[in-house]
């Protein structure tokens, strides 16, 4: 099994457009899996159907119980996050609780409580294309992104293995936090798409030199490019310098949105899709090669 | 018009839809008229910088570091309290000795309290760096994390503190998820930047489930706004929530903002910019 992983680092620069264009182009040998479990959009435009559905549950949270609660501020002294407040008798913030348990330690009334936290799902569904997609969305406001891509990415990943498919697709999410580490980690390849914009650019080399720390091999696919040649050649001449293989460039156009607009996934007009396939084709090439620069 | 000393920050949930070239022009334009300070959170990814090229003061950086716990192998028994009290799996205790693991760690000092043998104490780690400089009147402040560490919330929590009390800006990062939130913790208003596609609409709407979580008044704006506007408009009309403000599609701004180029000054975007501060003055107030 091959794993592929389109990650940016910057928002917005096309990541789940190509991504799931490139699952379309190979449905019927891949799974999909959505990490940016922050804000998963990938199943809007593909799922058909959900399949099974899994509550995320990591760590856990503390809460205080009023009746025990001798009101003695320990545990808002030692607590370094600053959750516990007294307003109202003692309360713990569940938003900035990490779950550290250091309340535990110092409270005398045995009043602290402590749960497992649960914070989010995670679900395996049916394509329109009557492929596998798995993905996951943390409930707003939580933390623990890291494990959750971790245990997404692990059930697709098992899920592609026992039904003998050559390809995980993965969609990263932006950044270069602990979440986009762990939907990086071990891949086969990853295809930096560079945004063609000063921000852009900035944020693909960061992402590049993360993967290069963590001996991830990388491919670039350019995107938005035309509308500022001069960033596009100075991309390109980074590109050469850093020995990073470009395997193509996809102009901005608008007919990108107008297709995200009707909901279609951009590789299903014949125009992208032959603009794409050629880049796809030689991405599939070098993952199968073993992501070799 | 002036705003009143307040902290305004501009968030989004989806990655891309122009909080931080909106933010940025927000912040140049306010500092024609009054002290502003301009923060960048976003500090996996910060670019406040691309489009602060011009008029540039000497940049000043400052260490940004975490507690890690580190054992003294003189006093460790490998009794293994220490892991036994880590709810983040960050102490490994092996055959000769205990393993840190930086990456868990959460600086909460549990460990510490738990050894019985005094063997653990703190040392300092580097995870990032502020840096702070002016753009002509505008003080910036920098958020950005090294690359391969994971301690996004810790600094953008150092770029809050090295804040004035003074009007403030905050370019926040994109997601829904705890940078967002310690991002957004101490806004006074958060100005929730949309683009009109289902992508868009749905990011909205989970950024401003966070908005509501934390009791955050909040305001929406559509931009690259479009044919397609409808699609937000009916999701605020369903839900009582206004879009007080639209910035249209335009190659022309798309071109400078790529290019690192800043609007506020031509004559259609400092009318648009002006009739934000009319907005959140009401709401401020």
């Amino acid at each position: 099994m091959k794993r592929i992983a389109f990650a940016s680092g910057k928002g917005g620069a096309g990541k789940t457009s190509l991504s799931l264009s490139f699952h379309a182009y190979m449905h019927s040998r891949s799974v999909f899996v959505d990490c940016d479990v922050d804000a998963a959009d990938a199943f809007l435009l593909i799922e058909k159907g959900k399949n099974a559905h899994f509550e995320f549950v990591s760590g856990v949270k503390y809460s205080i119980a009023a009746e025990q609660c001798v009101q003695c501020g320990a545990c808002a002294e030692r607590c370094v996050f600053h959750a516990i407040s007294p307003e109202g008798g003692y309360h713990i913030e569940p938003l900035h609780c990490e779950g550290c348990g250091a309340c535990l330690d110092v409270c005398p009334a045995g009043a602290v409580i402590e749960t497992p936290n649960r914070c989010g799902d995670m679900y395996s569904a049916t394509t329109c294309y009557d492929s596998a997609m798995w993905y996951a969305r943390l409930i707003p406001g939580e933390d623990n992104s890291g494990k959750l891509v971790h245990d997404i990415r692990k059930k697709a990943q098992e899920h592609t293995e026992k039904a003998a498919l050559p390809y995980l697709v993965i969609d990263c999410p932006p950044g270069i936090g602990c979440p986009l580490m762990a939907s990086i980690t071990a891949v086969d390849l990853l295809v930096v798409v560079i945004e063609s914009s000063r921000s852009g650019f900035h944020d693909a080399q960061r992402l590049i030199e993360l993967a290069q720390k963590m001996n991830i091999a990388c491919v670039s696919l350019t995107n938005k490019a035309g509308i500022n040649p001069s960033i596009d050649q100075e991309i390109d001449a980074y590109l050469s310098r850093n020995e990073i293989r470009s395997v193509g460039t996809i102009p901005f156009n608008r007919e990108f949105t107008s297709l995200l607009n009707k909901k279609q996934v951009v590789y299903e007009s014949e125009t992208m899709a032959s603009l794409m396939t050629p880049i796809f084709q030689a991405i599939e090439q070098i993952a199968l090669q073993g992501g070799k620069k | 018009m002036k705003l009143p000393d307040c902290t305004l920050a501009f968030a989004s949930g989806k990655g891309g839809t122009g909080k931080t070239s909106l933010a940025v022009n927000y912040a140049c334009h306010m500092a024609t008229q009054q002290r502003v300070v301009l923060a960048d959170l976003d500090v996996e990814e910060p670019n406040i910088g691309m489009y602060l090229t011009k008029g540039r003061s000497q940049m000043h950086t400052e260490s940004v570091v975490m507690d890690l716990p580190v054992i003294d192998a003189t006093r460790c028994t490998l009794c293994g309290k220490c892991a036994d009290a880590c709810n983040f799996n960050a102490l490994v205790v092996s055959v000769d000795r205990v393993f840190v693991f930086k990456e868990m760690c959460k600086s909460c000092g549990r460990c510490i309290h738990h050894c019985e043998y005094d063997a653990l104490r703190y040392e300092e780690h580097p995870i990032g760096v502020v840096n702070t400089y002016m753009c002509d009147a505008l003080a910036v402040y920098e958020g950005c994390l090294d690359t391969g560490d994971i301690h996004t919330k810790s600094v953008i929590q150092e770029v809050k503190k090295r804040m004035p009390d003074t009007l403030a800006i905050l370019d926040c990062p994109p997601g829904t998820t705890c940078p967002m939130v310690e991002a957004i913790g101490d806004a006074d208003f958060v100005v929730l930047v949309t683009e009109p596609t289902p992508f868009g609409l749905h990011d909205l709407s989970l950024a401003v489930e966070v908005a509501e979580k934390l009791d955050k008044k909040f305001g929406i704006i559509i931009n690259k706004s479009d044919d397609n506007d409808v699609l937000i408009e009916n999701y605020c009309r369903e839900n009582g929530y206004a879009v007080f403000c639209k910035i249209p599609f335009s190659t022309a701004i798309a071109q400078k903002c790529g290019n690192g180029e800043l609007y506020y000054n031509d004559s259609v975007y400092s009318t648009v910019l002006e009739n934000i501060t009319m907005t959140i003055k009401e709401v401020v107030s």
